[in-house]
């Protein structure tokens, strides 16, 4: 565990409506973006919430800036929500519909007795500025605009407290390429500027390569990958991250390739063994993958995975399907 | 190759300023093209204005024949033999558009129904179809109701039911926008057999330039109600004419090698 990590994640167990997650840890050290990665129901959201505290783990502890977050009284949380900040996928259900766009920004500046009313709509307009939207949003209604827009108002209000750890839980997946491009340069400028220190959960490997230094890889609540970002994008040792990465559709008709089959999510999570073992297409996968869960283990440069046969050469087999006009 | 329809001149307005501005393409029988745009470039509303979905609201301007005849002055009793049997759509968000308190299998038997197949022979192409998509157990999956499925599961019951009836034209309006990338694959492979199958054509409604490079042979860029640039995907990628493309393509995320 390093001392300079912002956010210290270990051995988290969370069981919330019918998500659960067993045994999660990862550190985000000051400045960095780790991502979480996985499809629904895999546990990154239910990991997020709990690691801010928004649903109450079973097991395990959080330490933010070095303080156990877990022993906060209820005021002392309070104060530390200012220093992170969510912003979720859908934000028709975080924004008040009564409120203008520049109270919503506002809103946190204030409450948080970070600035008097006219230094905090000064604020506001500023950060609204720098997510693309222009002063005309600011007397809008939540319902006055687009799915992108609302969108970038939920990052505005989360930016304007000026946060230390911000978790973006897809928060720009539904955005257009143009616009996430910009929200995306966005961050990278105020990691650069602030350190501003990010867990960034999204399914686009493509936006996670852009900006993450570290990937986790969840799959059924368990934690099935945890490397560097450099290390996983050149070759990831999971089976189900290798999944992932072949899934993304590359933006050029010169490299089509068959669509993968293989991790159909039609077949469930293995109630025995490996979790993965149903949809595993690993030629080397067996009778040992069938009986025990394996533990994450550590890898060559900085890689760790949770597969028995991680770390081979042999690469994952899976059955050719033509695309739509193939 | 044959031109199954002729879109000329759409213009569709809601108030005064139009969200498709004079549009224009044909498509060939069992062609896939894209019409890919951000948000608000007005393709769902070229789709909607296809499939005659578009409210009383909405003033519809232009042609658009397809195997004939103009979609937009036909009667509505002719539209509706049309819809489900020649031309269909599928929606981005099958938990919207699907009945939520209607068994998915007789929400696809129903399109075989509507179309003239009796109560029985439409049950067993709905459970025919179900296993198609390749749902396990599909006699069991069909009595389910869609709350029940997972969203790739729903978005398969909705593919069911557009191409039950082996129609000329599926309009997929953003298909796989709202699911997992794994599932999106699966989901784009399914489509993709289906279509060969019937030889469908689809007009495929999308932001993600990924999907249209990996799945389409032509692409209709659209900005403000406008089809700025189209071609085929070879080209409109690797030289693509208009500054817009230029930029959308910019700004695509993509894995570095």
């Amino acid at each position: 565990m390093t001392g300079t990590a912002l956010l210290q994640v270990e051995d988290l167990h969370v069981r919330y409506a019918t998500r659960v997650v067993h045994g999660v840890s990862f550190d985000i050290p000051r400045g960095e973006t780790l991502a979480l990665v996985g499809e629904s129901g895999s546990g990154k959201t239910t990991t997020a919430r709990a690691a801010l505290r928004l649903v109450e783990p079973e097991v395990g502890s959080v330490r933010f800036d070095g303080i156990d977050v877990r022993a906060l009284g209820r005021e002392t949380m309070r104060a530390m929500r200012r220093r992170m900040q969510i912003v979720f996928q859908d934000p028709f259900t975080s924004l008040d519909p009564r409120i203008t766009v520049g109270e919503t920004v506002a809103e946190g500046v204030l409450a948080h007795r970070l600035a008097g009313p006219l230094e905090a709509k000064k604020r506001a307009l500023a950060v609204l500025a720098e997510v693309g939207l222009s002063s005309d949003e600011f007397t809008r209604l939540p319902h006055e605009l687009s799915g992108g827009q609302r969108q970038r108002v939920a990052i505005a209000r989360a930016l304007a407290v000026d946060p230390e750890l911000l978790v973006l839980d897809e928060a720009v997946s539904a955005l257009d390429a143009t616009i996430q491009s910009r929200v995306l340069d966005l961050f990278e400028r105020l990691r650069d500027e602030r350190r501003l220190t990010t867990l960034f959960i999204a399914h686009n490997l493509a936006v996670v390569q852009r900006v993450a230094s570290v990937v986790v890889v969840m799959f059924d609540g368990l934690v099935v990958e945890h490397s560097a970002a450099n290390a996983f994008f050149a070759g990831p040792l999971h089976p189900y991250s290798r999944a992932l990465l072949d899934a993304v559709p590359a933006p050029d008709p010169a490299r089509r390739r068959a669509l993968p089959v293989i991790g159909d999510e039609l077949l469930g999570p293995s109630a025995v063994g490996c979790v993965y073992f149903n949809r595993c297409g690993h030629p080397r996968k067996d009778a040992e993958c069938e009986a025990e869960q394996p533990r994450l283990s550590a890898f060559a440069d900085g890689r760790a995975a949770a597969c028995f046969k991680a770390g081979g050469a042999s690469p994952v087999l899976r059955p050719p399907v033509r695309p739509l006009d193939r | 190759m044959t031109t199954l329809l002729d879109v000329q001149g759409l213009r569709v307005s809601f108030g005064p300023r139009p969200a498709v501005n004079g549009v224009s393409f044909a498509i060939a029988s069992g062609e896939t093209v894209a019409l890919v745009g951000e948000s608000g470039s007005g393709k769902t509303t070229t789709g909607y204005a296809l499939m005659r979905l578009l409210g009383d609201n909405a003033l519809v301007q232009g042609t658009a024949v397809f195997e004939g005849r103009d979609l937009f002055t036909l009667p509505e009793a002719e539209m509706r033999s049309l819809r489900g049997r020649r031309m269909s759509i599928v929606f981005q968000e099958p938990a919207t558009a699907l009945n939520p308190v209607m068994r998915v299998g007789d929400q696809i038997a129903e399109v075989a129904r509507v179309h003239g197949e009796s109560e029985k022979a439409a049950r067993e192409m709905a459970v025919a179809m179900l296993e198609r998509t390749g749902i396990a157990d599909p006699a069991r999956r069909a009595r389910a109701y869609p709350h029940e499925l997972s969203g790739g599961m729903r978005q398969r019951v909705m593919i069911a039911m557009a191409l039950l009836l082996k129609p000329a034209l599926v309009i997929a309006d953003e298909p796989t926008s709202a699911l997992d990338v794994t599932v999106q694959a699966q989901i784009l492979a399914l489509l993709g057999e289906l279509k060969r199958e019937s030889n469908t054509a689809i007009l495929f409604i999308t932001h993600d330039l990924g999907v249209v490079a990996q799945t389409c042979s032509r692409a209709m860029v659209m900005r403000a109600g406008e089809i700025v640039e189209s071609a085929d995907v070879e080209t409109l990628f690797s030289a693509p004419s208009h500054e817009y493309t230029r930029e959308l393509l910019a700004a695509v995320p993509r894995l570095s090698p």
